[in-house]
């Protein structure tokens, strides 16, 4: 598989270089090729997972969620919803700032975009294998929150700025024993490449040598992305949206393609990581990968609906009188015993 | 320490014990009822749109024109009028109008012949005028239905409903 890629690409270059055509012309062809499959990606398993999730919502609290839409169970809701947001009036705020209020799902979006870099969906398939991988997920990660602020400032809101500010504290504190959970695994493997990570795994996935930093990552990750419990940047009951209140239509629909396209990255990072990536039997290793992720999504899926939003107080005291000890002590350990073995 | 690592994994554990319950309420069945697909069956004695019995033997409305359903009916929404003297007084109209009807069921209790009666199953009676609500003589016998307090479920066939003739309003006014 990666042979052919190779190859392929490498004619391609070719044929531009005989028609004496700069260099950087077939490049960028790649690259934008790469992209739109990559959003094509995002955006057909975003809405997949709007539709998932609201039918697992439904589900257990004993009803049925989508049925009318497409015919078999609401299958095509979440395309129905898509185009309604698509066509609605694009409402931009007198009193907003307005480049900061139209760049800032831009900037979520292109975070939410950029670590599918180093996502590898199989062996090869994986747009560029960077031997920083798993810094590169983190530096990237923490972008998305960048956005967030600039959103809830441009709006010129106050439930906007409030959720904004919320976010940043909440993405500072969660950022920190993320990342100290996640170098337990790399010790391990003494690399930062996700494909490596994955190699790594043959015999044995993480999460049986490292369950406690299986446990502070998904965490962690799922306050990352802002979900419940811990989507207090967004708390319905109290910020009416949070950070996004005063965007609609289109732009709206971006913000919500970030989430869920994080969602999935950060699921997709936890089965590379601790779930031994594209590895597993019989199907094809594309399809374990996806299985695993969306397994894990659906993990996500089911804490959203079993347990409350935690306060602002708690989500600290969580962060930083729970998770970063454990991530901490897990490095510890981690590292003494990677020194004595080897 | 010791505290602080008991807390912790309590709350591990009532989390996965509550990730226990919603797992089960995921698999458990879905109350909902899909309504115009599906229908919930009525109580058998659910009070819905009136209908006036027929006698099976001879075919005719069991109904008198006694006037006593639109005497003691407390929206006094029945009207009619009756024909004819002693065993042969039939009602010549008769209209209940189901606008005012407040589903009390006084008007079936107080029938000497059984000839009035609100066990029909007939309850999807939405309409786009309030004169589409007004019932007559024809409409509410138009089924055959013989519906009796001992025997409410009807063999001709529970929610068949006939649409109001055009003249019902005004017949109701006119009353």
């Amino acid at each position: 598989m990666p042979q052919i890629r190779e190859e392929l690409v490498a004619r391609f270059y070719a044929l531009f270089e005989g028609w004496g055509i700069p260099w950087i012309v077939p490049r960028l062809v790649v690259m934008l090729v790469v992209v739109s499959i990559i959003i094509l990606f995002i955006s057909v398993s975003a809405m997949f997972l709007i539709w998932w999730e609201r039918k697992i919502s439904a589900h257990i609290q004993a009803r049925f969620g989508p049925m009318r839409v497409g015919g078999w169970h609401g299958w095509a809701q979440s395309i129905a919803d898509g185009v309604k947001l698509l066509l609605k009036e694009d409402i931009i705020p007198t009193q907003a700032d307005r480049p900061v209020f139209i760049l800032a799902p831009m900037v979520v979006f292109a975070a939410a975009l950029a670590a599918y870099v180093v996502i590898p969906f199989g062996p090869g398939l994986i747009v560029e294998d960077l031997n920083i991988g798993i810094l590169y997920f983190i530096a990237i990660s923490s972008l998305t929150v960048l956005g967030i602020i600039m959103a809830g400032w441009g709006s010129n809101n106050k439930y906007a700025a409030l959720g904004a500010l919320r976010s940043a504290a909440q993405a500072v504190s969660y950022e920190v024993p993320l990342v100290v959970s996640l170098i337990g695994p790399v010790l391990l493997v003494g690399s930062l490449s996700t494909t490596k990570i994955v190699e790594a795994q043959r015999y044995l996935w993480f999460i049986v040598l490292q369950p406690l930093a299986f446990l502070t990552y998904f965490t962690c990750a799922v306050a990352e992305t802002n979900r419940l419990p811990f989507d207090i940047p967004e708390a319905e009951s109290e910020l009416v949206a949070g950070f996004h209140v005063e965007y609609s239509g289109m732009r709206f629909a971006i913000f919500f393609l970030a989430e869920y396209a994080n969602m999935f990255t950060v699921c997709a990072i936890a089965t590379t990581v601790f779930l031994g990536g594209w590895r597993g039997p019989l199907l094809p290793p594309w399809l374990w990968f996806l299985l695993k992720t969306y397994f894990l999504l659906f993990v996500m899926i089911w804490l959203r609906w079993t347990l409350a939003r935690v306060r602002v107080d708690q989500l600290m005291n969580v962060a930083w009188k729970i998770l970063l000890p454990l991530a901490f002590a897990n490095l510890g350990i981690t590292g003494l015993l990677v020194w004595v073995f080897s | 320490m010791w505290r602080y690592l008991r807390e912790l994994w309590g709350g591990f554990w009532s989390i996965i014990l509550s990730m226990q319950i919603t797992l089960r309420y995921l698999f458990t069945r879905a109350v909902t009822v899909q309504y115009p697909e599906e229908k919930r069956q009525l109580p058998v004695r659910a009070l819905t749109r009136h209908v006036l019995t027929i006698d099976l033997d001879s075919k005719e409305l069991k109904c008198t024109a006694c006037d006593m359903c639109a005497r003691i009916c407390p929206a006094n929404c029945i009207h009619l009028e009756g024909e004819g003297k002693g065993k042969a007084r039939r009602p010549k109209w008769f209209v209940i109008d189901h606008n005012l009807c407040m589903y009390c069921n006084l008007c079936v209790e107080v029938c000497p012949f059984d000839a009035i009666s609100m066990y029909t199953g007939m309850y999807e009676l939405g309409g786009f005028s309030r004169t589409s609500l007004v019932y007559d003589m024809e409409t509410m016998h138009a089924d055959g239905f013989y519906p009796t307090i001992m025997s409410p479920r009807s063999p001709a066939g529970a929610g068949v409903k006939a649409p109001p003739p055009a003249g019902a309003g005004k017949q109701a006014r006119k009353a």
